[in-house]
């Protein structure tokens, strides 16, 4: 029986080796993990983002749009086969929703131009196997890509670009003159700010590290007195993630 | 293994089987959690829900309005004097309409890989009903994905954007919750992160809630699978399917009649040959052309928000 010690590279003739890759470097099982395809796991497939004037929240010091995902599916929603999702977008714009345009918007995800992208400025399609061999897809926002370390597949994140996006979607697509409103900045900022105060009647390391993450959240121009003064006893340095 | 009166001196070399039997249990897998979800009384109103509407005779889908009675106030009014007529006014109309879904396992792969005398563990003894057993698995899948794929969409929240999910937080929500006049039982869905960051913060409040029976349960219940336990008398469970943006993931507080799903019964043709109507699904047994035999796990179903304020949406940060 042929065993793999057989196919030795100095089985080869003299200077091969240096030619080519010596035999034993490649997989036993097949090509090197180099070229084997991503482990992904599938998806819903795409969607189109939704958003409103008046479902707003704070991430890292931005004000962004609490963006919908109406998926494309059929079965979600009222979408039916074949309307990608036009069901579903309906829904929301009847609940006074916008979509943002798959295709219009100036868009940057890890520092590149979005402009041109083959499915959507918004979005990515990931192609990978699943963990029962099957050749998969997996939709994600254009601000998450894939990256391999050993067996293990995981994702990296644009925070940053995706917010600054859906920040300059909410003030191109949801307000008259590109400036947020008194009303809007209250409904990004109230949520946060009546948690921080909640949390500050509390004592210990945890409802401190909770304040600090919200704080966090609030961009600086916005945090009230009453923040700042939860701040200051707790002894709390304003940071954002993206400062990290 | 003795090498018996083999003509060689060298024992069985290369004639000897390394592994002599090989048993095949079905493994462990996350999804399990989407089937204990389906054992709550929310859940199983949303099915009963979809039951009693009934079969659709040649509807594409069905409607839901929410009608407005019982917000009046009489007002003092003379005798004699006609009172201003109330109109009814029908809100939220929504429209469910079910599409195909399948799924399918090619015939061959158990001839190859699940041959009846080697099956042991959980799985049935026979190919057949292993393949009806995980058509109601894949089927609870696409059911709880259908449903949290509505969660981002509602419009209460619970928490806030970035960041980690805290009890004081949650019970903001469920007095928010009680305040649009929901009453009944209550399914609260996050994920692992989520249950994380709630139990991280309720061993951290001391006193009241640390101590609670119900804090203590959830300490203690590693053999309750998914469900985690019963805060505010809202049943909490986990869930792998959760939706998220790349920075906050979608969980759900749900109580009965938010969410409505339809599914059509599409009954097969008499020539096809069903290995099982399982009511919300059909497994067929198929031959396409010129191919193996293939088994389709079918099912015609959709899922939409029926009444928003009926549940929240359980909004975390995501790492």
């Amino acid at each position: 029986m042929a065993t793999r010690a057989s196919t030795r590279t100095d089985d080869a003739p003299e200077g091969a080796a240096s030619l080519s890759r010596p035999r034993l470097a490649q997989s036993a099982a097949g090509p090197s993990l180099g070229s084997t395809p991503m482990r992904l796991r599938e998806s819903r497939g795409p969607w189109t983002w939704m958003i409103s004037a008046a479902r707003l929240g704070c991430r890292n010091g931005v004000i962004v749009p609490r963006a919908v995902p109406a998926w494309h599916a059929p079965g979600v929603s009222a979408n039916v086969r074949g309307d990608n999702g036009a069901g579903y977008v309906g829904d929301l714009k009847r609940q006074h929703y916008v979509e943002i345009p798959h295709d219009r918007l100036p868009c940057v995800a890890f520092g590149e131009s979005r402009a041109g992208a083959a499915h959507s400025v918004y979005l990515e399609r990931h192609e990978g196997v699943s963990i029962g061999g099957a050749r998969v897809f997996r939709w994600t926002s254009a601000w998450t890509r894939y990256a391999r370390l050993g067996h293990m597949t995981y994702p990296e994140y644009d925070h940053a670009g995706q917010d600054l996006f859906l920040h300059q979607a909410l003030l191109d697509l949801c307000t008259p003159d590109g400036k947020l409103s008194p009303v809007q900045i209250t409904l990004a900022t109230r949520p946060l700010i009546k948690r921080i105060e909640a949390e500050a009647s509390r004592e210990g390391p945890h409802a401190r590290a909770l304040i600090a993450q919200m704080a966090a959240q609030l961009p600086a121009e916005h945090v009230p007195d009453s923040v700042h003064a939860i701040l200051r006893r707790l002894e709390i340095e304003l940071t954002t993630d993206t400062d990290k | 293994m003795a090498a018996g009166s083999w003509r060689t001196g060298a024992g069985l070399g290369d004639a000897n089987i390394a592994v002599a039997r090989r048993t095949i249990a079905a493994a462990l897998n996350a999804s399990a959690k989407n089937r204990e979800l389906l054992g709550h009384p929310v859940m199983q109103s949303i099915l009963a829900q979809d039951d009693l509407l009934g079969p659709l005779l040649g509807e594409l889908g069905v409607s839901f309005g929410q009608l407005t009675i019982g917000t009046g106030k009489m007002s003092a009014t003379a005798e004699g004097t006609d009172v201003a007529l109330t109109n009814y006014s029908l809100a939220n109309s929504t429209t469910i309409t079910p599409a195909r879904h399948a799924f399918a396992r090619a015939a061959s792969d158990f001839g190859r890989a699940l041959q009846e005398p080697l099956l042991t563990g959980e799985l049935a003894p026979d190919a057949y009903a292993m393949v009806i057993h995980e058509a109601m698995m894949v089927w609870a899948n696409t059911l709880v994905d259908k449903i949290v794929a509505l969660f981002p969409s509602l419009t209460n929240t619970i928490g806030t954007t970035n960041t980690a999910l805290s009890w004081s937080a949650i019970q903001d929500g469920i007095i928010d919750h009680k305040d649009r006049g929901n009453r009944g039982p209550v399914l609260g869905i996050i994920d692992s992160v989520g249950a994380k960051a709630l139990m991280s913060d309720m061993l951290s409040m001391g006193g009241a809630v640390q101590w609670a029976p119900q804090a203590q349960g959830a300490i203690q219940n590693a053999t309750a699978g998914a469900y985690l336990g019963r805060f505010w008398e809202a049943d909490f469970y986990m869930s792998g399917e959760l939706d998220d943006d790349g920075t906050d993931t979608s969980g759900a507080l749900l109580s009965v009649g938010c969410i409505a799903t339809k599914h059509a019964r599409v009954p097969l043709p008499a020539e096809a040959m069903e290995i099982a109507d399982g009511y919300w699904f059909t497994v067929e047994g198929r031959r396409t052309a010129g191919s193996e035999t293939r088994f389709d796990i079918v099912s015609h179903l959709a899922a939409q928000i029926r009444e928003d304020g009926r549940g929240s949406e359980l909004l975390y940060k995501m790492t």
